[in-house]
């Protein structure tokens, strides 16, 4: 999937990732490269400003934490992350749905 | 680019391309310089390693400028949204009820709730009382019709 294509998606995928608890920037971009097979093309900087813009809305938290040396800043969903992440999860789900349903009908 | 490395050379552009509160600005650069470097994984920042992880990292004037966006913006927390929310609806429902009972149009006949029913009195006999020049005791006759 293309950046541009990537842009609408990008919060519901960086929720999906954080969801099973707190993780740095490095590990999230990590993980959607793993998860995805190298299929999205993100660019690992662009994840930064959608993190502090998810947490200024209070889907996220952060803090600072220290381990093997490093000192990294890691996020973790809040309840409104997960509520919000129950949406759009749902939202993609039917929309994915849909377009399936057009595909499989006027596809071939 | 300048002698630095790839790895210098990116967060110095960031930095210089950030804006807004010092303290914020640092911990930003700290924390892209800890992505950077655990990408390194102990190559070297002068390696051909270190260049593919700079460009597949991005502009950095163009995700500082985007940090700066979001930073610029007015926080707004989910329970500020609902509560602004249900200010907004409260008091658009009350000019809807205030403008329905100069129709005639009884509160209690729109299933409203009472702190809605008051504010919406509460403006109607305002409106009234300005247009009609009544005294202000106008405004507690009225609002003792408010269950």
């Amino acid at each position: 999937m293309r950046g541009e294509s990537l842009k609408g998606h990008l919060d519901m995928l960086l929720l999906v990732a954080i969801q099973g608890g707190a993780q740095h920037g490095y590990a999230i971009a990590e993980t959607l490269r793993r998860a995805s097979e190298g299929s999205l093309d993100l660019q690992d900087g662009t994840i930064y400003p959608a993190l502090h813009r998810l947490r200024r809305a209070g889907l996220l938290n952060s803090s600072w934490a220290e381990g093997e040396g490093r000192r990294r800043r890691v996020y973790e969903l809040t309840l409104a992350g997960r509520e919000a992440l129950a949406v759009q999860r749902e939202d993609w789900t039917r929309f994915e749905r849909g377009v399936q349903g057009v595909l499989a009908l006027l596809g071939s | 680019m300048t002698n630095a490395t790839p790895v210098r050379w990116f967060l110095s552009e960031l930095e210089h391309a950030l804006r807004g509160d010092v303290h914020w600005r640092r911990e930003a650069v700290a924390e892209i310089e800890e992505h950077l470097l655990e990408a390194l994984d102990g190559a070297d920042e002068c390696s051909e390693i270190a260049m593919r992880i700079v460009d597949r990292f991005g502009d950095p004037v163009e995700i500082a400028y985007q940090l700066n966006r979001v930073e610029s913006r007015p926080r707004l927390r989910p329970t500020a949204l609902a509560v602004s929310g249900a200010i907004a609806s409260t008091v658009a429902a009350a000019l809807l009820l205030a403008v329905l009972g100069r129709e005639g149009a009884s509160s209690r006949d729109l299933h409203l709730p009472p702190t809605t029913q008051l504010i919406g009195t509460v403006i109607a006999v305002h409106t009234q009382s300005t247009r009609i020049g009544a005294p202000s005791t106008a405004v507690s006759i009225e609002l003792s019709r408010v269950p």
